[in-house]
């Protein structure tokens, strides 16, 4: 019998152990993010929960929630409190959306922050409440830079409020520059001029890579390529998001850049396991000298060691360089905020995202994160923006910034796309092979 | 008769709450899998979900990126070199350590069992910084020697490679551990009489040391064996299964398909046959375990 028993024993346990990455992992790293129970159903003494990101709540910084507006609200609504919830990561903050949607966790929020690109999603799944009637009667809807006003309406309804947002930029290390003998405050502004400055400092900056992005399995990979693919003349999706429009001749011209500077040599092929924090932190110790598309111009990313007089003495940032034939243009991403559909305090919740999202509350953490007003009034707070040394800079790629599309599949279809470019980066195929392979996978994820 | 029924009822009573704790955190998740593993459930929808038979089953077979071969074969790669590194380096440490006097081993697999005992996320991002083709350990190390930089992380034979190594040195500790046991155990009169015959020490370790220990090499290879197969979070640490899917073994699969796109079936369904083939090392090992039980015993 003992001998059956630690069989059956050995048996579990190596089973166990089999088990246990599908079973446990997922859900544990999502659950438990917030703390207190969610709101109640009477508005004299309701909760509002709130999830959001760990840096917008983080101990210490400026944060866009408190102090002002929560006690503001809260003195306007006596009996009423803000739970701001512990804020998590990108990944995990999807997930403990979806989860909460689900019911496999109890704590629900009422305002949630979430990326632009999920917004098709979570409106596809009836997550986030409709918010007509609310912009219907908001005097500060006007205040809304259009463009992102109107990227937050989805099936032809109002959905989020636009929280900040961020654009990219090509930055690059001015010391790597000097060392190359290349004028340091004077980045490369076209295709041509990148090439000339990556053999220069390829050339005489031995052990730096020239150039780099992000080529990782990751989401980075393809929101750093954008800006590239648009000012092409190229897009993602087609007008109406139901087929990819990545694979025509703007898209591979686009994606040809990338390939030609790991041929040549300009950018090493282990971007292919690089997300862009890792390109970032390359350009920052001086290990590479240009990366191609960054969020803002790296102030936000700052490592230990640099404040903002050395940021600027070491890192120079400006619109990524053009193609020959082709238009300036940017990358815009950003975070929204949206009411839970279930939440039983929508207007309580409503009245605290007009509060948070004013334009004038959100300068100081703007600046602190160097992201981009979405709100003109913010937009007119110049001098604050001053310790952002780039800001104009960034001013200027708000201008030609194109959104991803919010569209449902958006997740899968990025996982196509980068998997696309990657066989191209590595030789496997031609550009516009991998592109055409790439979107007719797209297209069959996006028929009806 | 009634201290006589109670007696017989101990057993039970003892293993009563481990069995609770068992059905609870180990067969209910089995059940629960192997349920998710017939239904369309995703992170969203996981109550009243639609039943779909073997179609997620079906779909992971037939995905082709990555197709489920290269999942297969590379995490059977992955696995055999974690393998065979292990029971090497752990086994040959042990050897190491037993020729040395009690007190300098004992302070000598302390150290040797750091790395075990450290995370293997943490593992994971060390390695990843050594291996950094810009800023990394490995290629400074290399440039030393007059070797041009490697880019250990990207190309797939390397890469893969690269991360047996990182997994090796993590999982070494185990096999280091349970074979110095097994060398405290072996009669010392049997080496000693090896060596009045004037057999070398390499000869005694082949044909005195290691019968000996048999029974416990084998649970070694076989903890060694599990580990590799399962190695979730060091791998997502260091490529995340990428780049092109390259380093994508049936964890990752089971994790990529779960987690990031949050399809739950599908992930469950690689999920059972992670399982099946857990199962099959299992009832493997038993039968071997008993069989070489009855040999020394």
């Amino acid at each position: 019998m003992n001998k059956r028993l630690l069989a059956l024993l050995s048996v579990m346990v190596i089973v166990g152990g089999a088990c246990s990455p599908a079973a446990t992992q997922a859900p544990a790293a999502t659950g438990g993010a917030a703390s207190q129970p969610a709101a109640t159903t009477a508005q004299e003494s309701a909760t509002i929960t709130v999830w959001a990101r760990n840096y917008t709540v983080e101990e210490g910084r400026i944060q866009p929630w408190a102090p002002d507006p929560k006690s503001a609200f809260e003195a306007a609504h006596p009996g009423v409190t803000v739970n701001l919830a512990e804020g998590v990561g990108s990944t995990d903050q999807f997930n403990r959306i979806e989860l909460s949607r689900a019911g496999a966790v109890e704590d629900k929020p009422d305002i949630f922050q979430l990326d632009n690109i999920w917004l098709g999603q979570f409106v596809d799944e009836g997550i986030t409440a409709n918010l007509d009637s609310y912009y219907a009667n908001w005097a500060d809807k006007s205040d809304i830079v259009p463009a992102y006003a109107n990227s937050t309406i989805v099936k032809g309804s109002q959905n989020a409020v636009w929280f900040y947002s961020d654009i990219r930029l090509m930055v690059w290390n001015k010391d790597v520059f000097k060392a190359a003998g290349l004028d340091p405050e004077k980045g490369p502004a076209t295709w041509d001029e990148l090439f000339a400055d990556a053999a220069a400092i390829k050339a005489k900056v031995p052990g730096v890579s020239p150039v780099e992005f992000p080529a990782s399995s990751e989401e980075s990979t393809v929101d750093r390529f954008y800006s590239y693919l648009y000012m092409t003349g190229s897009n993602i999706l087609n007008a109406d998001n139901t087929k990819a429009a990545f694979n025509d001749a703007g898209g591979q011209k686009a994606l040809q850049l990338y390939v030609d500077l790991v041929k040549q040599g300009y950018t090493p092929k282990a971007v292919l396991g690089e997300t862009a924090d890792d390109n970032i932190a390359h350009v920052f110790s001086g290990k590479a000298g240009i990366m191609l598309a960054t969020v803002g111009d790296g102030l936000g990313s700052l490592p230990d060691g640099f404040d903002v007089t050395k940021f600027q003495s070491t890192i120079g940032a400006a619109l990524p360089p053009l193609c020959t034939g082709c238009q300036p243009a940017s990358t815009a991403g950003g975070w929204m905020l949206a009411i839970n559909a279930d939440s039983p305090n929508k207007d309580l919740a409503w009245d605290y995202i007009t509060r948070v999202t004013d334009g004038k509350n959100m300068v100081p953490f703007e600046v602190d994160r160097t992201r981009i007003p979405v709100r003109t009034s913010g937009l007119a707070e110049a001098d604050a923006f001053k310790a952002d040394p780039y800001f104009a800079q960034e001013a200027e790629a708000a201008k030609v910034a194109h959104f991803p599309p919010f569209i449902a599949k958006y997740t899968d279809m990025i996982e196509i796309l980068w998997t696309g470019m990657q066989k191209a980066i590595n030789g496997d195929l031609s550009t516009k092979d991998a592109l055409d392979e790439a979107a007719t996978k797209v297209d069959t994820l996006l028929a009806p | 008769m009634v201290r006589g029924a109670f007696g017989r009822a101990t057993p039970w009573l003892l293993l009563a709450l481990p069995l609770l704790v068992m059905f609870l955190f180990l067969f209910l998740p089995y059940l629960l899998t192997f349920f998710y593993s017939t239904t369309g459930a995703t992170i969203g929808r996981l109550f009243n979900v639609p039943q779909v038979g073997l179609k997620n089953f079906q779909t992971v077979l037939s995905e082709d990126a990555p197709s489920f071969i290269s999942v297969i074969a590379i995490t059977a790669i992955f696995t055999m070199g974690t393998l065979l590194g292990s029971l090497a380096l752990g086994t040959g440490l042990a050897l190491a350590l037993h020729t040395v006097s009690a007190g300098v081993r004992s302070a000598l697999l302390a150290v040797y069992l750091i790395p075990w005992v450290i995370s293997a996320v943490i593992i994971g991002y060390t390695w990843r910084l050594i291996y950094d083709p810009a800023i990394g350990l490995a290629n400074s190390v290399l440039g030393m020697v007059g070797i041009g930089p490697v880019d250990w992380l990207t190309e797939q034979g390397i890469a893969l490679s690269a991360l047996v190594v990182a997994n090796v040195w993590a999982g070494y500790g185990i096999v280091l551990l349970v074979v110095s046991g097994a060398l405290a155990n072996v009669p010392p009169n049997i080496i000693l009489a090896g060596q009045v015959d004037g057999a070398s020490y390499a000869r005694i370790v082949r044909r005195v040391i290691l019968p000996a220990i048999r029974p416990t090499f084998l649970l070694a290879a076989l903890v060694a064996l599990v580990s590799g197969l399962n190695t979730f979070d060091l791998i997502y640490a260091m490529t995340r299964g990428g780049p092109l899917y390259h380093t994508e073994t049936m964890a990752l699969e089971m994790y990529r398909l779960t987690a990031t796109k949050g399809n739950i079936g599908q992930g469950a369904a690689v999920t059972v046959i992670l399982f099946t083939i857990s199962l099959a090392l299992a009832v493997g090992y038993v039968l071997i375990w008993r069989r070489e039980n009855r040999k020394w015993t």
